[in-house]
């Protein structure tokens, strides 16, 4: 299968917060809120875990099968994608960050 | 009001100085270590331009300006009221150059703990700004930075009364600065020193002085019982992180000294193009761009404080609160590239605010 590897593009900056995340685009000017699962899984993507340990811990946070928790991740990482908080490199993983 | 830096040199070395890093900065860049005096009247022009009639000068320490009293009387010139940061151990000549503006005319903020070595007790430094805040009077009022918890601050109520400088005191917290290592006091130290800061108006009330709060203080750092007292003593409480525009020696405008010229702009004060910002606008753009940041305070907390919410209570300062965000690292994570799915193009979902 075909990996990308996804990071975070220079211009985003971001905090968690008590009960959020807080992300601020600075190209943009503006900032953003996760919440809930929203929020624990954007501190996760920076923690250098590999997508199948996402998984699973989506599943446990959400309490559900890790297929409806995989369809979760990826529809989450199309939208931060799509609205440019993650970027993908062009760079083949064949290293350390292939999951 | 406005802030010219019109020096980056200092013969202190105050531990929790949030110009360290800029005066550093600016000693690797063509500028000289002052500003010249055509730059100032530009400067002054631009304020004019702007209707800004009060001007601190501040630095780096900003009466080593070899012509220093130039800049005073281009300034009085102007009728601008001056207001000068200092460190209080000056020389005979600039004394006196203060000395001959009246009272009601300028305001000496003499900051009572800048020490030329960290490490001794400063009494050199005590014994003339003694002296210079005796000769002041009036103009003079102290100034203290909190820069750890176990500040001591009874000194200040003395002073006060015995050199007969104004019957205020005002107290500021150390912050962190972004471009650099300064001895700063940690949002978590707040409450304490929130409790110490209450007791100390007391005490200074009873000596008919009162106390000013610089900007960065936040409302939960006293307790109810604390911001009642404070109250009664006739303290102004505002939380406030509204800074002033800083024009700085490279013909930038800042917005937050502490925040290194994150948020800055090139003043082209040779323009004479009438559309050109004025300090407002200047400051207002500037704090837009810091905007997005004040989702976010100094605390976990502060994202669904009430007084946040209400504005009461800005969050702390925006040094602070900038330092808090981290950047997102890359690369990071390797996803299977199914799972992405770039080419359906979803629409946006986060919400921006
Ligand atoms: S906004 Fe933050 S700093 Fe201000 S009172 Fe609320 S929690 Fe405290």
């Amino acid at each position: 299968m075909n990996d990308v590897v996804i990071g975070c593009p220079a211009h985003i900056r971001w905090v968690r917060d008590k009960t959020q995340v807080i992300i601020v685009d600075e190209q943009r000017g503006e900032s953003c809120r996760l919440t809930g699962a929203e929020a624990a899984l954007w501190s996760w993507l920076w923690q250098r875990h590999t997508y199948p340990q996402l998984v699973q811990w989506l599943a446990a946070l959400l309490n559900t099968g890790t297929e409806q928790a995989g369809a979760y991740l990826a529809d989450r990482l199309r939208n931060w994608h799509a609205a440019g908080l993650i970027v993908t490199h062009p760079e083949r993983v064949d290293g350390e960050l292939n999951g | 009001m406005a802030n010219i830096i019109v020096s980056d040199v200092c013969n202190m070395a105050c531990a929790y100085c949030f110009a360290g890093p800029y005066m550093e900065s600016a000693r690797h860049t063509e500028q000289g270590q002052f500003v010249d005096l055509d730059t100032f009247a530009r400067q002054l022009d631009f304020l004019d331009r702007s209707g800004i009639n009060e001007i601190r000068l501040i630095g780096g320490e900003p009466t080593l300006h070899p012509h220093f009293s130039d800049l005073i009387a281009l300034a009085r010139a102007r009728q601008k009221h001056i207001v000068v940061f200092t460190h209080g151990v000056i020389t005979e000549r600039t004394l006196a150059c203060l000395e001959a503006i009246p009272p009601q005319d300028c305001t000496v903020l003499v900051n009572t703990n800048a020490v030329r070595d960290p490490s001794t007790p400063g009494t050199r430094e005590h014994l003339r700004r003694r002296a210079v805040l005796e000769r002041l009077g009036q103009r003079a009022l102290l100034g203290y930075t909190i820069a750890t918890p176990d500040a001591q601050l009874d000194f200040l109520v003395p002073l006060a009364v015995e050199t007969g400088c104004q019957p205020k005191i005002r107290l500021g917290l150390a912050q962190r600065v972004i471009a650099g290592q300064n001895t700063y006091l940690h949002p978590k130290q707040y409450p304490f020193v929130g409790q110490k800061i209450v007791t100390f108006a007391e005490m200074a009330a009873r000596s008919g002085l009162q106390i000013e709060l610089d900007c960065g203080f936040v409302r939960c750092m006293f307790s109810e019982a604390g911001l009642e007292a404070l109250h009664a003593v006739g303290t102004v409480l505002e939380w406030r992180c509204s800074p002033v525009l800083d024009l700085a020696l490279d013909q930038t405008a800042m917005y937050c000294f502490a925040a290194g010229g994150l948020f800055s702009h090139h003043l082209d004060l040779a323009s004479s193009d009438p559309g050109a910002p004025s300090a407002a606008q200047l400051r207002h753009a500037l704090a837009e761009q810091a905007a997005p940041y004040r989702a976010a305070g100094i605390y976990k907390e502060c994202s669904i404080c009430r007084f946040k919410h209400t504005g009461d209570c800005s969050g702390g300062c925006l040094a602070a609160t900038f330092a808090r965000f981290q950047p997102g690292p890359s690369p990071v994570l390797a996803v299977p590239a199914d799972a992405l799915e770039l080419e359906k193009g979803l629409p946006l979902t986060p919400r921006f605010l």
